[in-house]
């Protein structure tokens, strides 16, 4: 089933004659349900305004055409606070108050900076339990308590404790433990990260990289994993496309994309990821 | 997700909140001091309902000027009055006038900044030039035009520097708030589904309170000057009233021959000010958990 289904998608500042080039240009992919879709290229090519535009999120200024549509699953069992309607539907256009009974629903977010992505002045339990209060209507009290539970999920050491801290008491790779617990608090069927290991050292990155294949395959979730790191995306996602200058170059199964690249950019990024850190990836993706 | 509460796992209790915050602003140093200064004002304000050394409107002719001595500790004035009582006495209204208009400036403040910094375009843009010409009206013309309408007393002193003052919390708001909404975590907020709503009393209202704590213990002593003048001009509160301001004005032609009957309402002045920017800054600190001091 497909579970996200981008057509044409141009996004652009400003309008008229004058304007300046579309920074998303016609870009086109689909995702079925629990794929794992990457999405590459250097910074300024549009792979993140093309995430924020799926969730409605672009900056002001920033107008979206083209079609996004979401098949929202039907969670039997769930109660939504904001109902939203089920199945296929157009996102872009859509009314913000659906975009935003969406976003953290069904739809997760995972972003690059942990520290700047978390309220400094807010407990990191409250903002693990926040989706699910707005969401699901958990009180304070039910949302701190599912807070442990997904703090112990994404393997932060003594939750009980670590829910009581500020993210400025974390270290990075923990703080962005926490970033991935906010964004399976609601367990979503579609998780977008964007350069969610970009922040970290090298080490950790693994773990957190890890840590979010694991857990988005336990969940079933379809992901779409945004990188400038070419090892980074063979490391988590069957799919990869490559985008540069706010167009898609190509797209196809991970493997033949990076054993047989149509593109010569493809071909720099491969011959760049195979400088820095080939040898480990060659054995995460195995044959 | 339905998570059933593990048995034993103990949530934080209510009061465990408040007294931390307690126990930080009195580990703080201006916390501690700003508390202790004004709570001294206010126990002397609120001791003046009750007890004053003599009533301070007695006037007693024999004793004009008289130095300070046992019957009379800080002195007496031109009317013989009683310097400490009238000092005492002059608390209330200036207490009054400039906690009540820093009520006002908060109020008017906040929700001005937030008309200008978090509505849709069509409001946002109107209320911002609204903020930036209401900030140039002078508040002693805003006083006069209040007179004009509803005549002079307290509540329009009261409303006069409350609104004067908060166009100028709303321009220091709007930037501020404009800061919070740029910042990651409301992006990553309105990501996880939250709503204007919500993310103004979740994320930029917390966001701004420690910059909005320390305008206003500024804002309050603006107010006791600012309630100076307004009775000076005869604005303000009416005119039997013992005001600090009021006494500044009638004792400052003694400035060369008798200073130190000015002291008196200068130090009570001067006290309440370092007091609340005193407890202003402790609250700041004390509310942000990246500089408590734990």
């Amino acid at each position: 089933m497909t579970l996200l289904e981008i057509e044409d998608l141009t996004v652009r500042f400003g309008a008229g004659p004058g304007a300046p080039a579309p920074v998303v240009d016609r870009v086109g992919f689909s995702l079925g349900a629990g794929e794992r879709l990457g999405l590459i290229g250097e910074s300024g090519s549009g792979k993140s305004l093309t995430a924020l535009a799926i969730a409605g999120l672009l900056p002001p200024g920033a107008t979206a055409t083209g079609s996004v549509r979401l098949s929202v699953p039907l969670n039997a069992g769930i109660r939504r606070v904001r109902p939203v309607p089920i199945g296929p539907q157009e996102l872009l256009g859509q009314r913000e108050r659906i975009l935003a009974g969406l976003r953290g629903d069904v739809i997760g977010f995972v972003f690059q900076e942990p520290l700047t992505a978390l309220n400094p002045m807010m407990r990191v339990g409250a903002q693990i339990g926040e989706p699910l209060r707005i969401h699901r209507g958990h009180s304070r009290r039910a949302a701190r308590a599912a807070a442990v539970e997904l703090a112990a999920r994404v393997g932060l050491p003594d939750p009980e404790r670590i829910v009581r801290a500020y993210p400025h008491q974390l270290s990075g790779g923990q703080r962005q433990r926490v970033g991935i617990a906010v964004a399976l608090a609601c367990r979503p069927a579609l998780i977008i990260a964007d350069e969610p290991t970009t922040a970290l050292d090298v080490t950790v990155q693994a773990e957190i990289l890890r840590l979010l294949s694991g857990l988005v395959h336990e969940e079933g979730s379809a992901l779409l994993f945004i990188s400038h790191d070419l090892a980074v995306v063979a490391q988590t996602c069957e799919r990869v496309a490559v985008m540069r200058g706010g167009r898609i170059l190509e797209e196809g199964p991970t493997l033949d994309v990076l054993r047989d690249p149509r593109e010569p950019y493809t071909g720099e990024l491969v011959a760049a990821a195979r400088a820095t850190a080939w040898t480990g990836v060659r054995q995460e993706i195995g044959p | 997700m339905t998570a059933p509460v593990p048995a034993g796992e103990r949530t934080t209790p209510p009061g465990a909140r408040a007294a931390g915050r307690w126990s930080a602003l009195l580990r703080s140093r201006s916390g501690a001091a700003g508390l202790a200064l004004s709570s001294l004002v206010v126990v002397a304000t609120l001791v003046s309902f009750a007890w004053t050394p003599y009533d301070p409107s007695r006037v007693s002719p024999r004793e004009s000027w008289a130095p300070m001595s046992w019957e009379h500790w800080f002195g007496a004035d031109r009317l013989g009055r009683d310097l400490l009582s009238l000092v005492l006495a002059g608390a209330r209204a200036t207490l009054l006038v400039s906690a009540a208009a820093t009520v006002v400036a908060a109020v008017t403040g906040t929700l001005l900044g937030a008309a200008a910094a978090i509505t849709p375009r069509w409001v946002r843009a109107p209320a911002g030039h609204a903020v930036d010409a209401l900030i140039a009206f002078p508040t002693l013309l805003l006083a006069m035009v209040l007179v004009a309408v509803y005549g002079a007393g307290t509540e329009t002193a009261v409303l006069a520097i409350g609104l004067g003052e908060g166009f100028f919390v709303a321009r220091v708001m709007r930037a501020e708030m404009a800061r919070v909404l740029a910042a990651d975590y409301v992006l990553a907020a309105r990501a996880g589904g939250a709503s204007t709503w919500r993310i103004f009393h979740e994320h930029v209202l917390p966001g701004v309170l420690p910059t909005l704590t320390v305008l206003l213990s500024l804002v309050m002593a603006v107010a006791v000057l600012a309630e100076a003048a307004l009775s000076y001009l005869g604005y303000g509160v009416p005119s039997g009233t013992p005001t600090w301001g009021r006494m500044l004005h009638d004792l400052q032609a003694q400035i060369t021959v008798r200073p130190l009957v000015l002291v008196w309402p200068g130090v009570a002045i001067v006290a309440t000010v370092l007091g609340f920017n005193l407890l202003g800054d402790g609250l700041r600190e004390a509310g942000d958990p990246r500089v408590r001091r734990s």
